[in-house]
């Protein structure tokens, strides 16, 4: 999969919160965009992924225009701020009326992914009661489980446990030797060192550099981060 | 399919607690022999009872469609028009058991229904199903589209511009002209094909802008 953004702009109440951005992404890589807070990471994956309607500018897809040809990306995992789940079922029920959607994966495959990430996935606990971490897991599960070509992940890091971390990251690179397209936002400089083949500088709406990340951590702190 | 299974539950729920609700409404309005039937009719039970019930319904069944939800539907254009049927969907089950309900208590309760005719009741419940339609029509382009309309408002707003056409608008301009149809809300209880005329009109350009423009919204 191929992305190209080019002149990317969006104004909202006359303010430009994308400016003139021109990035590429490709298959087989993990891109990392960092920033301060506020300076528009979350928008800009709001815009590759659909939701918010570009100003002036294109975002192309494996040759598709985005919001012209197609309204979201095709095959395409998200997580952005917040999973977005029904409160009132477990997390099994609200991971299966996802896949059902699709129909492309087995409610075994849903539970290996929760077992994956230490779940219990035949807890009958609504999810108004998971805590922070489990509501976290669970949207990452729900953009990972039906194996996308293209994932988008906002701080997928927020709030997880050192052991769901190091699962995140294993996960990540073997979607990474898949071939898949991996985007993510994070604020932890090691996840992004670690993970990150390329990282794009976010600055007030502007990408201000693309840039390979110093490759390696020293090593006993890569093995504490558990690669 | 896993849609439908997200929508069953909650649109049982409802439809149980609609219907209690109706039951005791009902059963208070039986209580006064004379003229109940035309009050369970009345532009001011729809408006104050019936509609605040389905809209709240409305937005339930709305909030189930969730950005995950969308993505991987794939497309705006089908995600509203799931939202939209499933609201249609509701608002015709519960007119079916709204005028079943109203019926059984005019037969057990006094007698027949001779103060309507089934002709007058078909046109009651059409014209107040497509008011309902209208309404969650409204409250979807309200939400999806680039208007400055807070979503969760969006339901709030509709049931204003409903309650302020049919109780105050209509009112006065029956005062003046004797004629009942102000804004598009209040030809629900306009007599005659003109309201049929109006309410189609409404809900075809609604659901034309919805699709046509509507959808094209930022989602945050």
């Amino acid at each position: 999969m191929l992305i190209q953004v080019n002149s990317l702009t969006k104004e909202l109440r006359h303010c430009k919160v994308l400016d003139n951005i021109n990035l590429e992404f490709c298959s087989g890589k993990i891109y990392g965009i960092v920033g301060v807070n506020g300076s528009s990471k979350t928008m800009l994956l709001r815009a590759l992924s659909g939701l918010i309607r570009p100003t002036s500018g294109e975002i192309i897809a494996d040759g598709r225009t985005l919001h012209k040809d197609m309204d979201f990306p095709p095959d395409m995992g998200l997580l952005i701020e917040k999973p977005e789940l029904l409160e009132q079922f477990s997390g099994l029920e609200n991971l299966k009326m996802l896949a059902g959607i699709k129909n492309k994966i087995s409610e075994a495959r849903i539970i290996e992914w929760m077992q994956r990430f230490s779940l219990d996935a035949h807890s009958k606990q609504p999810v108004r009661k998971y805590s922070l971490g489990m509501k976290q897991k669970l949207g990452i599960i729900q953009a990972l489980m039906e194996e996308p070509r293209l994932l988008i992940l906002d701080e997928p890091f927020n709030a997880l446990d050192a052991e769901s971390a190091r699962t995140l990251r294993e996960v990540l690179l073997q979607c990474k030797e898949q071939d898949r397209l991996i985007i993510l936002t994070s604020h932890h400089a090691e996840d992004i060192a670690l993970l990150c083949g390329e990282v794009a500088e976010m600055q007030s709406g502007k990408a201000l550099s693309v840039k390979t990340p110093p490759s390696t951590l020293p090593a006993g702190r890569a093995g504490a981060a558990g690669i | 399919m896993s849609l439908r299974r997200m929508y069953a539950p909650p649109f049982v729920c409802c439809l149980a607690v609609f219907l209690a609700a109706l039951i005791l409404v009902t059963l208070n309005f039986a209580a006064d022999e004379t003229n109940w039937f035309a009050n369970l009719f009345s532009y001011r039970f729809y408006i104050v009872v019936l509609t605040p019930v389905y809209l709240l319904i409305c937005a339930a069944l709305d909030r189930r469609m969730t950005t995950p939800c969308a993505v991987r539907v794939g497309s705006r254009k089908k995600a509203a028009a799931i939202t939209l049927l499933r609201q249609w969907g509701f608002a015709f089950v519960c007119f079916c058991a709204w005028i079943a309900l109203v019926c059984l208590f005019a037969i057990l309760c006094f007698r027949p229904v001779t103060e309507k005719s089934a002709l007058d009741i078909l046109d009651i419940f059409l014209k107040e199903l497509l008011g309902f339609m209208l309404m969650g029509t409204l409250a979807s382009v309200l939400r999806r589209a680039s208007v400055r309309v807070p979503a969760d408002n969006a339901y709030i707003l509709t049931f204003l511009l409903a309650a302020a056409d049919n109780l105050a608008a209509a009112p006065f301009l029956y005062k003046y002209t004797s004629f009942r149809g102000a804004l598009v809300f209040s030809w629900v209880f306009t007599e005659g094909c003109a309201g049929y005329a109006a309410l189609l009109a409404a809900l075809a350009l609604l659901t034309a802008y919805l699709f046509r423009v509507g959808v094209r919204g930022d989602i945050f």
